[in-house]
């Protein structure tokens, strides 16, 4: 959680004198935050490390655009939903792959993964994460892992919070079915 | 297993030790300077910019005013002056005094323009 005033912080960070230092504390207070947003996408720890390093890249880079209209969290959280989604999507985009060879490979990244202690009934939870559409996937573990409020997953994907109540909801009962049909 | 909630309970995802410090200290080694120049003083740099045009060609307002009189008389005076006036303009256009006098005149215009609005 941020101890600092976002005013102040803003400040810091569009001015050339302490924007580095400034960042420095942003990366330090929000990377652990924005490492589970990326995780819990794209599954690896490789390939979530690689992509958050995208993610404070990008931040840094676009520093100058942010003009704290938006929480700097909330500005964050768009960011590495954006980069998580990209990254997803190119893998998708291999010629030789199908969407669900690419999820059988997010799949079986995470079962090679030494960074992944899960046991059968774990495995079996992300298999049936991994049949929800992307975007609610998304809704499901921002409501599900990160208990956010349906108002601030509204701020990150832009969605009605009407629209983010029924994803949930339509999400929890593939879930739910997925489970069954394999127990 | 029904009851999606008990797999809230135990992450199974695990990052190797001392992972967050590390990644911090990683990044901002790799993060690229910043080759612009900062905004501020691109914002600065376009006002004087500003300021500068304006008052210039309020300037040139004034000496068309003046010149305004049909007299020969009136326009020798105003060729005098217009001259005159450009070369101050000119003179001045790289004297940083000038354009700080200029807007510190722009404030003042702006700090007491309430008071001639209310008249």
């Amino acid at each position: 959680m941020a101890q600092w005033n976002e005013t102040e912080m803003l400040q810091r960070l569009q001015n050339a004198d302490t924007q580095r230092e400034a960042f420095a504390q942003v990366v330090r207070t929000y990377s652990e935050r924005m490492y589970w947003v990326v995780r819990r996408v794209v599954l690896s720890h490789d390939d979530a490390n690689d992509v958050l390093q995208n993610v404070f890249i990008k931040a840094w880079t676009n520093i100058e655009s942010f003009k704290g209209d938006a929480k700097l969290s909330t500005w964050l959280y768009k960011i590495a939903v954006n980069e998580s989604i990209t990254f997803i999507n190119r893998q998708r985009m291999h010629p030789s792959t199908s969407i669900d060879d690419a999820d059988s490979g997010l799949l079986s990244k995470l079962e090679s993964d030494e960074y992944f202690d899960g046991d059968e009934l774990q495995r079996n939870f992300q298999r049936a994460l991994l049949t929800l559409p992307e975007k609610q996937r998304l809704v499901f573990n921002m409501k599900y892992f990160d208990e956010m409020k349906y108002e601030d997953i509204s701020a990150i994907l832009g969605t009605s919070v009407g629209a983010l109540k029924a994803s949930y909801h339509h999400a929890v009962q593939k879930i739910r079915a997925f489970l069954e049909q394999t127990d | 297993m029904n009851n999606i909630d008990n797999f809230k309970k135990k992450n199974p995802f695990t990052v190797p030790e001392n992972y967050f410090e590390e990644f911090e200290k990683k990044l901002m080694e790799q993060l690229p300077e910043k080759t612009s120049e900062p905004k501020k003083q691109k914002f600065t740099t376009i006002k004087k910019v500003i300021i500068s045009l304006v008052a210039t060609a309020a300037v040139m307002a004034g000496v068309m005013f003046m010149i305004k009189p049909t007299t020969q008389e009136a326009v020798t005076v105003a060729e005098a002056t217009n001259t005159e006036t450009q070369e101050v303009v000119f003179t001045s256009s790289e004297d940083e005094d000038f354009y700080q006098f200029l807007e510190d005149d722009a404030t003042r215009k702006e700090a007491t323009s309430g008071y001639y609005v209310s008249l």
